[in-house]
Protein backbone atom coordinates (compact mmCIF):
# COMPACT_ATOMS: atom_id res chain seq x y z
CA UNK A 1 0.00 0.00 0.00
CA UNK A 2 1.36 3.39 -1.02
CA UNK A 3 1.83 5.86 1.80
CA UNK A 4 1.89 9.41 0.43
CA UNK A 5 4.88 11.64 1.22
CA UNK A 6 2.50 13.72 3.24
CA UNK A 7 -1.22 13.73 3.86
CA UNK A 8 -3.74 15.10 6.33
CA UNK A 9 -6.79 13.33 7.65
CA UNK A 10 -9.42 14.90 9.82
CA UNK A 11 -12.81 13.60 10.81
CA UNK A 12 -13.89 14.88 14.18
CA UNK A 13 -17.59 14.19 13.60
CA UNK A 14 -19.32 12.15 16.30
CA UNK A 15 -21.55 9.68 14.54
CA UNK A 16 -24.95 8.58 15.81
CA UNK A 17 -26.09 5.75 13.56
CA UNK A 18 -29.18 3.65 13.95
CA UNK A 19 -32.85 3.39 14.62
CA UNK A 20 -34.25 6.36 16.61
CA UNK A 21 -30.85 8.04 16.43
CA UNK A 22 -32.61 11.41 16.20
CA UNK A 23 -33.92 10.96 19.74
CA UNK A 24 -30.38 11.56 21.00
CA UNK A 25 -30.11 15.04 19.48
CA UNK A 26 -31.13 16.87 22.73
CA UNK A 27 -28.59 14.82 24.72
CA UNK A 28 -25.86 15.71 22.24
CA UNK A 29 -26.80 19.39 22.46
CA UNK A 30 -26.38 19.28 26.24
CA UNK A 31 -23.06 17.55 25.68
CA UNK A 32 -22.07 20.53 23.55
CA UNK A 33 -23.24 22.97 26.27
CA UNK A 34 -26.09 24.17 24.07
CA UNK A 35 -29.73 24.72 24.84
CA UNK A 36 -30.92 27.25 22.28
CA UNK A 37 -30.61 25.48 18.90
CA UNK A 38 -31.80 26.93 15.63
CA UNK A 39 -33.06 24.38 13.09
CA UNK A 40 -32.60 24.72 9.32
CA UNK A 41 -34.55 22.64 6.85
CA UNK A 42 -36.45 22.95 3.55
CA UNK A 43 -40.06 22.76 2.40
CA UNK A 44 -39.81 19.21 1.02
CA UNK A 45 -38.46 17.89 4.31
CA UNK A 46 -41.22 19.72 6.14
CA UNK A 47 -43.94 18.29 3.88
CA UNK A 48 -42.57 14.78 4.34
CA UNK A 49 -42.99 15.24 8.11
CA UNK A 50 -39.27 14.77 8.76
CA UNK A 51 -38.83 18.18 10.40
CA UNK A 52 -41.64 17.28 12.83
CA UNK A 53 -39.88 14.01 13.65
CA UNK A 54 -36.80 15.97 14.69
CA UNK A 55 -38.89 18.46 16.69
CA UNK A 56 -40.70 15.62 18.47
CA UNK A 57 -37.35 14.24 19.53
CA UNK A 58 -37.13 17.18 21.97
CA UNK A 59 -40.14 15.89 23.95
CA UNK A 60 -39.16 15.55 27.59
CA UNK A 61 -35.63 16.81 27.00
CA UNK A 62 -35.96 20.19 28.69
CA UNK A 63 -34.70 21.88 25.51
CA UNK A 64 -36.93 23.79 23.13
CA UNK A 65 -35.46 24.89 19.78
CA UNK A 66 -35.56 28.67 19.36
CA UNK A 67 -37.00 28.46 15.85
CA UNK A 68 -37.09 26.47 12.66
CA UNK A 69 -36.25 27.96 9.26
CA UNK A 70 -38.12 25.60 6.97
CA UNK A 71 -37.57 27.45 3.71
CA UNK A 72 -33.87 26.99 2.95
CA UNK A 73 -33.72 27.03 -0.87
CA UNK A 74 -31.62 24.75 -3.07
CA UNK A 75 -28.06 25.94 -3.82
CA UNK A 76 -27.67 27.58 -0.39
CA UNK A 77 -28.18 31.25 -1.40
CA UNK A 78 -26.17 33.93 0.38
CA UNK A 79 -29.11 36.24 1.18
CA UNK A 80 -30.89 33.45 3.07
CA UNK A 81 -27.70 32.62 4.97
CA UNK A 82 -27.30 36.27 6.00
CA UNK A 83 -30.95 36.34 7.12
CA UNK A 84 -30.60 33.19 9.22
CA UNK A 85 -27.31 34.40 10.73
CA UNK A 86 -28.93 37.70 11.75
CA UNK A 87 -31.82 35.82 13.36
CA UNK A 88 -29.36 33.55 15.19
CA UNK A 89 -27.52 36.55 16.65
CA UNK A 90 -30.65 38.60 17.46
CA UNK A 91 -32.21 35.67 19.33
CA UNK A 92 -29.14 34.46 21.19
CA UNK A 93 -29.19 31.02 19.63
CA UNK A 94 -26.23 28.88 20.62
CA UNK A 95 -26.18 25.99 18.11
CA UNK A 96 -27.37 24.84 14.70
CA UNK A 97 -29.20 21.75 13.52
CA UNK A 98 -29.42 21.10 9.77
CA UNK A 99 -32.09 18.64 8.64
CA UNK A 100 -31.86 18.02 4.91
CA UNK A 101 -29.68 17.29 1.92
CA UNK A 102 -26.47 18.94 0.77
CA UNK A 103 -27.96 22.44 0.31
CA UNK A 104 -29.40 22.66 3.82
CA UNK A 105 -26.22 21.32 5.42
CA UNK A 106 -24.06 23.67 3.31
CA UNK A 107 -26.32 26.59 4.32
CA UNK A 108 -25.86 25.69 7.97
CA UNK A 109 -22.08 25.59 7.44
CA UNK A 110 -22.29 29.10 5.95
CA UNK A 111 -24.42 30.39 8.84
CA UNK A 112 -22.00 28.82 11.29
CA UNK A 113 -19.00 30.61 9.75
CA UNK A 114 -20.79 33.94 10.17
CA UNK A 115 -22.20 33.47 13.67
CA UNK A 116 -18.85 32.17 14.94
CA UNK A 117 -17.01 35.31 13.80
CA UNK A 118 -17.37 39.07 14.05
CA UNK A 119 -17.78 39.40 10.30
CA UNK A 120 -21.07 39.62 8.48
CA UNK A 121 -19.44 39.09 5.09
CA UNK A 122 -18.97 35.48 4.01
CA UNK A 123 -16.55 36.64 1.27
CA UNK A 124 -13.97 37.14 4.04
CA UNK A 125 -13.79 33.36 4.42
CA UNK A 126 -13.76 32.16 0.81
CA UNK A 127 -10.82 29.91 0.10
CA UNK A 128 -8.81 26.91 1.21
CA UNK A 129 -8.28 26.59 4.97
CA UNK A 130 -9.39 30.20 5.52
CA UNK A 131 -11.99 29.50 8.23
CA UNK A 132 -10.12 29.31 11.50
CA UNK A 133 -11.03 28.59 15.10
CA UNK A 134 -13.77 26.47 16.62
CA UNK A 135 -17.21 27.19 15.24
CA UNK A 136 -20.54 26.99 17.10
CA UNK A 137 -22.02 23.56 17.95
CA UNK A 138 -23.51 22.06 14.81
CA UNK A 139 -25.53 18.88 14.30
CA UNK A 140 -26.25 17.54 10.80
CA UNK A 141 -29.16 15.22 10.09
CA UNK A 142 -28.88 14.12 6.43
CA UNK A 143 -32.09 13.18 4.64
CA UNK A 144 -30.39 11.69 1.58
CA UNK A 145 -27.63 9.09 1.40
CA UNK A 146 -25.19 10.51 -1.09
CA UNK A 147 -23.70 13.97 -0.69
CA UNK A 148 -21.83 13.02 2.48
CA UNK A 149 -22.01 16.72 3.49
CA UNK A 150 -22.39 15.61 7.10
CA UNK A 151 -18.78 14.39 6.95
CA UNK A 152 -17.13 16.90 4.63
CA UNK A 153 -15.05 20.03 4.98
CA UNK A 154 -16.62 21.75 1.98
CA UNK A 155 -19.53 24.15 1.54
CA UNK A 156 -20.68 25.75 -1.70
CA UNK A 157 -22.84 28.84 -1.34
CA UNK A 158 -24.47 30.82 -4.14
CA UNK A 159 -24.39 34.58 -4.36
CA UNK A 160 -27.56 34.93 -6.41
CA UNK A 161 -27.12 38.69 -6.91
CA UNK A 162 -23.62 38.44 -8.39
CA UNK A 163 -24.33 35.04 -9.99
CA UNK A 164 -21.27 33.39 -8.48
CA UNK A 165 -20.67 30.33 -6.37
CA UNK A 166 -18.45 30.68 -3.34
CA UNK A 167 -16.45 27.69 -2.16
CA UNK A 168 -15.27 27.20 1.39
CA UNK A 169 -12.89 24.43 2.36
CA UNK A 170 -11.90 24.07 5.99
CA UNK A 171 -11.69 21.23 8.48
CA UNK A 172 -13.26 23.61 11.00
CA UNK A 173 -16.61 23.48 9.21
CA UNK A 174 -17.22 19.81 9.95
CA UNK A 175 -20.33 19.22 12.04
CA UNK A 176 -19.81 18.17 15.66
CA UNK A 177 -22.39 15.41 15.32
CA UNK A 178 -23.94 13.57 12.35
CA UNK A 179 -27.19 11.71 12.91
CA UNK A 180 -27.91 8.81 10.57
CA UNK A 181 -31.45 7.60 11.20
CA UNK A 182 -33.08 5.34 8.59
CA UNK A 183 -36.43 7.04 9.23
CA UNK A 184 -34.99 10.22 7.71
CA UNK A 185 -34.27 8.65 4.32
CA UNK A 186 -36.96 6.01 3.90
CA UNK A 187 -39.36 8.25 1.98
CA UNK A 188 -36.83 9.02 -0.77
CA UNK A 189 -38.22 7.89 -4.17
CA UNK A 190 -36.30 5.14 -6.04
CA UNK A 191 -34.66 7.34 -8.71
CA UNK A 192 -33.32 9.80 -6.10
CA UNK A 193 -32.17 6.90 -3.94
CA UNK A 194 -30.32 5.50 -6.96
CA UNK A 195 -28.76 8.81 -8.02
CA UNK A 196 -27.63 9.81 -4.52
CA UNK A 197 -26.34 6.28 -3.88
CA UNK A 198 -24.30 6.47 -7.07
CA UNK A 199 -22.94 9.85 -5.93
CA UNK A 200 -21.68 8.16 -2.75
CA UNK A 201 -20.12 5.38 -4.84
CA UNK A 202 -18.32 7.97 -7.01
CA UNK A 203 -17.03 9.74 -3.86
CA UNK A 204 -15.59 6.46 -2.62
CA UNK A 205 -14.09 5.34 -5.94
CA UNK A 206 -12.56 8.76 -6.70
CA UNK A 207 -11.15 9.07 -3.18
CA UNK A 208 -9.69 5.56 -3.49
CA UNK A 209 -8.10 6.14 -6.89
CA UNK A 210 -7.09 9.82 -6.77
CA UNK A 211 -3.60 11.26 -6.40
CA UNK A 212 -4.21 12.18 -2.76
CA UNK A 213 -5.38 8.73 -1.67
CA UNK A 214 -4.09 7.72 1.75
CA UNK A 215 -4.47 4.63 3.94
CA UNK A 216 -6.97 6.21 6.35
CA UNK A 217 -9.26 7.50 3.59
CA UNK A 218 -8.87 4.16 1.81
CA UNK A 219 -10.32 2.31 4.80
CA UNK A 220 -13.39 4.55 4.73
CA UNK A 221 -13.74 4.38 0.94
CA UNK A 222 -13.37 0.60 0.70
CA UNK A 223 -15.97 -0.01 3.42
CA UNK A 224 -18.34 2.42 1.69
CA UNK A 225 -17.90 0.62 -1.66
CA UNK A 226 -18.63 -2.78 -0.06
CA UNK A 227 -21.79 -1.49 1.62
CA UNK A 228 -23.04 0.20 -1.55
CA UNK A 229 -22.43 -2.96 -3.60
CA UNK A 230 -24.55 -4.95 -1.15
CA UNK A 231 -27.32 -2.45 -0.51
CA UNK A 232 -27.88 -0.06 -3.42
CA UNK A 233 -30.04 -2.32 -5.60
CA UNK A 234 -32.09 -3.68 -2.63
CA UNK A 235 -32.79 -0.17 -1.30
CA UNK A 236 -33.79 1.16 -4.74
CA UNK A 237 -36.17 -1.79 -5.12
CA UNK A 238 -37.57 -1.44 -1.61
CA UNK A 239 -37.16 1.97 -0.02
CA UNK A 240 -38.84 0.77 3.20
CA UNK A 241 -35.96 -1.64 3.86
CA UNK A 242 -34.69 0.17 6.97
CA UNK A 243 -31.56 -1.93 7.35
CA UNK A 244 -30.50 -1.16 3.78
CA UNK A 245 -31.35 2.52 4.32
CA UNK A 246 -29.14 2.64 7.40
CA UNK A 247 -26.36 0.82 5.55
CA UNK A 248 -26.49 3.35 2.71
CA UNK A 249 -26.44 6.25 5.19
CA UNK A 250 -23.29 4.76 6.70
CA UNK A 251 -21.74 4.31 3.27
CA UNK A 252 -22.52 7.90 2.36
CA UNK A 253 -20.93 9.14 5.60
CA UNK A 254 -17.79 7.06 5.09
CA UNK A 255 -17.47 8.02 1.44
CA UNK A 256 -17.87 11.65 2.57
CA UNK A 257 -15.11 11.27 5.15
CA UNK A 258 -12.89 9.64 2.50
CA UNK A 259 -13.30 12.32 -0.17
CA UNK A 260 -13.25 15.12 2.37
CA UNK A 261 -9.60 14.17 2.91
CA UNK A 262 -8.55 12.62 -0.42
CA UNK A 263 -10.70 14.76 -2.70
CA UNK A 264 -12.77 13.74 -5.70
CA UNK A 265 -11.56 13.90 -9.28
CA UNK A 266 -12.57 14.03 -12.94
CA UNK A 267 -16.14 12.69 -12.66
CA UNK A 268 -16.89 15.47 -10.21
CA UNK A 269 -15.05 18.14 -12.20
CA UNK A 270 -17.16 17.40 -15.28
CA UNK A 271 -20.27 16.62 -13.21
CA UNK A 272 -20.20 19.97 -11.42
CA UNK A 273 -20.03 21.72 -14.80
CA UNK A 274 -22.81 19.56 -16.29
CA UNK A 275 -24.95 20.46 -13.27
CA UNK A 276 -24.24 24.18 -13.53
CA UNK A 277 -24.67 24.49 -17.31
CA UNK A 278 -27.32 21.88 -18.16
CA UNK A 279 -29.01 21.60 -14.73
CA UNK A 280 -28.56 17.85 -14.49
CA UNK A 281 -29.02 16.60 -10.90
CA UNK A 282 -25.61 15.88 -9.35
CA UNK A 283 -26.15 12.16 -8.71
CA UNK A 284 -27.45 11.61 -12.26
CA UNK A 285 -24.42 13.35 -13.78
CA UNK A 286 -22.15 11.29 -11.52
CA UNK A 287 -23.59 7.95 -12.55
CA UNK A 288 -23.50 8.73 -16.29
CA UNK A 289 -19.94 10.08 -16.25
CA UNK A 290 -18.30 7.60 -13.87
CA UNK A 291 -17.55 4.73 -16.31
CA UNK A 292 -16.25 7.10 -19.00
CA UNK A 293 -13.94 8.90 -16.58
CA UNK A 294 -12.74 5.55 -15.22
CA UNK A 295 -11.94 4.44 -18.78
CA UNK A 296 -9.87 7.58 -19.27
CA UNK A 297 -8.03 6.95 -15.95
CA UNK A 298 -7.64 3.21 -16.45
CA UNK A 299 -3.90 3.18 -17.17
CA UNK A 300 -2.87 5.32 -14.23
CA UNK A 301 -5.47 3.97 -11.78
CA UNK A 302 -5.29 0.31 -12.81
CA UNK A 303 -4.21 -1.05 -9.45
CA UNK A 304 -6.78 1.05 -7.55
CA UNK A 305 -9.63 -0.10 -9.81
CA UNK A 306 -8.44 -3.71 -9.51
CA UNK A 307 -8.70 -3.37 -5.74
CA UNK A 308 -12.10 -1.68 -5.98
CA UNK A 309 -13.38 -4.77 -7.81
CA UNK A 310 -12.51 -6.89 -4.77
CA UNK A 311 -14.81 -4.66 -2.70
CA UNK A 312 -17.62 -4.85 -5.26
CA UNK A 313 -17.60 -8.60 -5.85
CA UNK A 314 -17.06 -11.81 -3.93
CA UNK A 315 -13.39 -12.78 -3.73
CA UNK A 316 -14.01 -16.12 -5.51
CA UNK A 317 -15.30 -14.19 -8.53
CA UNK A 318 -12.12 -12.14 -8.90
CA UNK A 319 -9.34 -14.38 -7.66
CA UNK A 320 -8.52 -15.85 -11.08
CA UNK A 321 -8.22 -12.46 -12.77
CA UNK A 322 -5.01 -10.54 -13.37
CA UNK A 323 -4.72 -6.95 -12.13
CA UNK A 324 -5.41 -5.64 -15.62
CA UNK A 325 -8.48 -7.86 -15.99
CA UNK A 326 -9.76 -6.85 -12.56
CA UNK A 327 -9.49 -3.16 -13.39
CA UNK A 328 -11.43 -3.64 -16.62
CA UNK A 329 -13.98 -5.86 -14.82
CA UNK A 330 -14.46 -3.07 -12.30
CA UNK A 331 -15.56 -0.69 -15.05
CA UNK A 332 -17.78 -3.41 -16.55
CA UNK A 333 -19.38 -3.91 -13.12
CA UNK A 334 -20.24 -0.19 -12.91
CA UNK A 335 -21.72 -0.26 -16.42
CA UNK A 336 -23.86 -3.29 -15.56
CA UNK A 337 -24.99 -1.62 -12.35
CA UNK A 338 -26.12 1.45 -14.29
CA UNK A 339 -28.05 -0.68 -16.79
CA UNK A 340 -29.82 -2.41 -13.89
CA UNK A 341 -30.65 0.88 -12.16
CA UNK A 342 -31.97 2.19 -15.46
CA UNK A 343 -34.28 -0.85 -15.69
CA UNK A 344 -35.51 -0.47 -12.10
CA UNK A 345 -36.00 3.29 -11.85
CA UNK A 346 -35.16 4.83 -15.24
CA UNK A 347 -31.89 6.39 -14.01
CA UNK A 348 -30.50 7.94 -17.24
CA UNK A 349 -27.38 6.34 -18.68
CA UNK A 350 -26.60 9.00 -21.29
CA UNK A 351 -26.11 12.74 -20.97
CA UNK A 352 -28.51 13.29 -23.89
CA UNK A 353 -31.27 11.53 -21.94
CA UNK A 354 -30.56 13.71 -18.90
CA UNK A 355 -31.22 16.97 -20.73
CA UNK A 356 -27.70 17.93 -21.85
CA UNK A 357 -27.47 19.52 -25.30
CA UNK A 358 -24.41 19.35 -27.53
CA UNK A 359 -24.41 23.17 -27.64
CA UNK A 360 -23.66 23.09 -23.89
CA UNK A 361 -20.37 21.24 -24.36
CA UNK A 362 -18.06 24.23 -24.82
CA UNK A 363 -19.30 25.92 -21.66
CA UNK A 364 -19.15 22.63 -19.73
CA UNK A 365 -15.53 22.09 -20.86
CA UNK A 366 -14.53 25.65 -19.89
CA UNK A 367 -15.97 25.19 -16.41
CA UNK A 368 -14.76 21.64 -15.84
CA UNK A 369 -11.10 22.39 -16.61
CA UNK A 370 -11.14 25.08 -13.92
CA UNK A 371 -12.75 22.86 -11.29
CA UNK A 372 -10.43 22.01 -8.39
CA UNK A 373 -11.38 18.34 -8.78
CA UNK A 374 -9.21 18.00 -11.91
CA UNK A 375 -6.05 18.38 -9.81
CA UNK A 376 -6.25 15.05 -7.90
CA UNK A 377 -7.20 13.12 -11.05
CA UNK A 378 -4.79 10.21 -11.56
CA UNK A 379 -4.46 10.77 -15.33
CA UNK A 380 -3.65 13.95 -17.25
CA UNK A 381 -6.69 16.03 -18.24
CA UNK A 382 -7.13 18.87 -20.70
CA UNK A 383 -10.00 20.50 -22.57
CA UNK A 384 -9.81 18.05 -25.50
CA UNK A 385 -10.05 15.04 -23.18
CA UNK A 386 -13.07 16.48 -21.35
CA UNK A 387 -14.80 17.12 -24.66
CA UNK A 388 -14.12 13.54 -25.77
CA UNK A 389 -15.61 12.19 -22.53
CA UNK A 390 -18.71 14.34 -23.02
CA UNK A 391 -19.09 13.05 -26.60
CA UNK A 392 -18.81 9.44 -25.44
CA UNK A 393 -21.23 9.92 -22.55
CA UNK A 394 -23.74 11.69 -24.78
CA UNK B 1 12.55 27.91 33.52
CA UNK B 2 14.16 27.01 30.20
CA UNK B 3 14.82 29.84 27.82
CA UNK B 4 13.06 29.32 24.49
CA UNK B 5 15.40 29.22 21.56
CA UNK B 6 14.16 28.65 18.02
CA UNK B 7 16.69 27.88 15.33
CA UNK B 8 16.36 30.44 12.56
CA UNK B 9 17.15 29.04 9.13
CA UNK B 10 18.75 31.85 7.15
CA UNK B 11 19.34 29.44 4.26
CA UNK B 12 15.64 28.68 3.80
CA UNK B 13 14.78 32.35 4.17
CA UNK B 14 17.36 33.27 1.58
CA UNK B 15 16.10 30.62 -0.85
CA UNK B 16 12.51 31.80 -0.47
CA UNK B 17 13.52 35.43 -0.91
CA UNK B 18 15.52 34.75 -4.06
CA UNK B 19 12.99 32.35 -5.58
CA UNK B 20 10.03 34.65 -4.93
CA UNK B 21 11.87 37.35 -6.88
CA UNK B 22 12.86 35.01 -9.72
CA UNK B 23 9.41 33.43 -9.87
CA UNK B 24 7.60 36.77 -9.86
CA UNK B 25 9.76 38.08 -12.69
CA UNK B 26 9.49 34.77 -14.54
CA UNK B 27 5.69 35.01 -14.50
CA UNK B 28 5.90 38.54 -15.94
CA UNK B 29 8.48 37.52 -18.55
CA UNK B 30 7.07 34.19 -19.73
CA UNK B 31 3.48 35.32 -20.01
CA UNK B 32 4.70 37.68 -22.76
CA UNK B 33 6.39 34.90 -24.75
CA UNK B 34 4.26 31.81 -24.02
CA UNK B 35 0.72 31.70 -25.38
CA UNK B 36 -0.28 28.98 -22.92
CA UNK B 37 0.72 31.03 -19.85
CA UNK B 38 -0.87 34.11 -21.40
CA UNK B 39 -4.06 32.11 -22.05
CA UNK B 40 -4.21 30.77 -18.48
CA UNK B 41 -3.97 34.31 -17.07
CA UNK B 42 -6.10 35.98 -19.73
CA UNK B 43 -9.37 35.64 -17.80
CA UNK B 44 -8.24 37.57 -14.72
CA UNK B 45 -9.44 41.16 -14.59
CA UNK B 46 -7.12 44.17 -14.94
CA UNK B 47 -5.82 45.19 -11.54
CA UNK B 48 -6.15 41.66 -10.18
CA UNK B 49 -3.66 41.17 -7.32
CA UNK B 50 -1.99 37.82 -6.64
CA UNK B 51 0.08 37.43 -3.47
CA UNK B 52 2.51 34.67 -2.56
CA UNK B 53 4.00 34.14 0.89
CA UNK B 54 6.73 31.58 1.53
CA UNK B 55 5.81 31.26 5.21
CA UNK B 56 3.18 32.82 7.50
CA UNK B 57 5.49 35.44 9.03
CA UNK B 58 7.22 36.15 5.71
CA UNK B 59 6.74 39.01 3.29
CA UNK B 60 4.18 38.78 0.49
CA UNK B 61 5.38 38.93 -3.10
CA UNK B 62 2.77 40.64 -5.26
CA UNK B 63 1.89 40.31 -8.92
CA UNK B 64 -0.61 42.76 -10.38
CA UNK B 65 -2.27 42.51 -13.76
CA UNK B 66 -1.52 45.60 -15.84
CA UNK B 67 -2.07 45.90 -19.60
CA UNK B 68 -2.94 42.22 -19.83
CA UNK B 69 0.17 40.92 -18.07
CA UNK B 70 0.86 40.09 -14.42
CA UNK B 71 3.73 42.34 -13.38
CA UNK B 72 6.13 41.76 -10.54
CA UNK B 73 5.64 44.32 -7.77
CA UNK B 74 8.06 43.08 -5.13
CA UNK B 75 7.26 42.71 -1.46
CA UNK B 76 7.04 46.28 -0.28
CA UNK B 77 3.58 47.25 -1.55
CA UNK B 78 0.49 47.44 0.60
CA UNK B 79 -1.97 45.68 -1.68
CA UNK B 80 -5.06 43.65 -0.91
CA UNK B 81 -4.67 40.36 -2.77
CA UNK B 82 -7.58 38.87 -4.71
CA UNK B 83 -5.75 35.55 -4.45
CA UNK B 84 -3.28 34.99 -1.65
CA UNK B 85 -1.21 31.82 -1.35
CA UNK B 86 0.41 31.40 2.07
CA UNK B 87 2.63 28.36 2.60
CA UNK B 88 2.14 26.88 6.05
CA UNK B 89 5.88 26.72 6.76
CA UNK B 90 9.28 27.20 5.17
CA UNK B 91 9.54 23.41 4.86
CA UNK B 92 6.41 23.49 2.68
CA UNK B 93 7.55 26.27 0.35
CA UNK B 94 11.25 25.54 -0.11
CA UNK B 95 10.78 22.13 -1.87
CA UNK B 96 8.32 23.81 -4.27
CA UNK B 97 10.69 26.71 -4.87
CA UNK B 98 13.60 24.34 -5.57
CA UNK B 99 11.61 22.23 -8.01
CA UNK B 100 11.31 19.12 -5.85
CA UNK B 101 7.54 19.41 -5.56
CA UNK B 102 4.97 20.85 -7.94
CA UNK B 103 2.60 23.58 -6.89
CA UNK B 104 -0.26 21.16 -7.69
CA UNK B 105 1.13 18.55 -5.30
CA UNK B 106 1.51 21.22 -2.63
CA UNK B 107 -2.17 22.14 -3.19
CA UNK B 108 -3.23 18.49 -2.87
CA UNK B 109 -1.23 18.07 0.31
CA UNK B 110 -2.74 21.16 1.99
CA UNK B 111 0.71 22.73 2.19
CA UNK B 112 -0.65 26.22 1.71
CA UNK B 113 -3.69 28.28 2.53
CA UNK B 114 -5.39 29.87 -0.45
CA UNK B 115 -7.45 32.95 0.30
CA UNK B 116 -9.76 33.97 -2.52
CA UNK B 117 -12.15 32.47 -5.03
CA UNK B 118 -11.21 28.79 -5.32
CA UNK B 119 -13.44 28.38 -8.36
CA UNK B 120 -11.24 30.73 -10.42
CA UNK B 121 -7.86 30.09 -8.82
CA UNK B 122 -6.84 27.08 -10.89
CA UNK B 123 -5.61 29.16 -13.84
CA UNK B 124 -3.01 30.77 -11.56
CA UNK B 125 -1.80 27.38 -10.30
CA UNK B 126 -1.61 26.02 -13.86
CA UNK B 127 0.26 29.13 -15.05
CA UNK B 128 2.77 28.69 -12.22
CA UNK B 129 3.19 25.07 -13.36
CA UNK B 130 3.98 26.27 -16.89
CA UNK B 131 6.47 28.83 -15.52
CA UNK B 132 8.16 25.96 -13.65
CA UNK B 133 8.50 24.23 -17.03
CA UNK B 134 10.75 27.12 -18.15
CA UNK B 135 12.75 27.32 -14.93
CA UNK B 136 13.60 23.68 -14.25
CA UNK B 137 15.35 21.00 -16.33
CA UNK B 138 13.31 18.26 -18.00
CA UNK B 139 14.49 15.41 -15.73
CA UNK B 140 13.13 17.32 -12.71
CA UNK B 141 9.90 18.26 -14.43
CA UNK B 142 9.18 14.63 -15.31
CA UNK B 143 9.08 13.83 -11.61
CA UNK B 144 6.80 16.78 -10.88
CA UNK B 145 4.01 16.34 -13.42
CA UNK B 146 1.91 13.48 -14.84
CA UNK B 147 2.46 15.27 -18.13
CA UNK B 148 4.98 18.10 -18.29
CA UNK B 149 3.20 21.34 -19.29
CA UNK B 150 3.85 22.18 -22.93
CA UNK B 151 5.89 25.30 -23.45
CA UNK B 152 5.26 27.34 -26.56
CA UNK B 153 8.66 28.94 -26.90
CA UNK B 154 12.26 27.88 -26.54
CA UNK B 155 13.24 27.35 -22.91
CA UNK B 156 16.22 29.63 -23.44
CA UNK B 157 13.92 32.43 -24.62
CA UNK B 158 11.91 32.19 -21.38
CA UNK B 159 15.09 32.17 -19.30
CA UNK B 160 16.69 35.10 -21.13
CA UNK B 161 13.46 37.10 -20.88
CA UNK B 162 13.28 36.31 -17.15
CA UNK B 163 16.85 37.56 -16.63
CA UNK B 164 15.97 40.65 -18.67
CA UNK B 165 12.91 41.31 -16.54
CA UNK B 166 14.95 40.78 -13.38
CA UNK B 167 17.33 43.53 -14.57
CA UNK B 168 14.46 45.77 -15.58
CA UNK B 169 12.84 45.29 -12.15
CA UNK B 170 16.08 45.35 -10.17
CA UNK B 171 14.88 48.29 -8.10
CA UNK B 172 11.63 46.50 -7.22
CA UNK B 173 12.29 44.53 -4.05
FE1 LIG C 1 -20.69 14.18 -5.32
Amino acid sequence: MRIPDYFEFHNSVKLLSGFKAISHIPFELKNLNSERPLILTDQTIKKLGLADKVLNAFDGSGIVPVAIFDDIPADAPLNKINEVAKFYRDNNCDSLIAVGGGSVIDSAKGVNILVSSDSDNLMDFVGLDKVSGKLRPFIAVPTTSGTGSEATLVAVITDTERHIKMEFISYNMLPDVAVLDPEMTESLPPHITAATGMDALVHAIEAYSGRQKNPISDVHASAAIKIIAENLIPVVKNGRDKKARLAMANASFMAGAAFSNSMVSLTHAIGHAVGAVSHVPHGVAMSILLPWCMKHNLKMAESSYAEVLTFLKKIEDVVALSEKERAQACINYIEDLLVELNKICKLPVKLGDAGVKKEDFDEIVARAINDGAVVPNPEFVDETIIKEILEKAF
Amino acid sequence: MMKIKIYRSFGKRLISKVVLKVLGNAVEATSKVDKNIYHELEGYKEGCVVGLKAYPAGKTMFLIKEDGVFRYKGTKGDYIADYLIVFKSLDDSVPVFLGFKSIEAAYLEHRFVLEGDLMTSLGILRALGCVEAYLFPKFMLKKLFIKVPKIYNLKIVGLVKTVNTLFKNWRVV
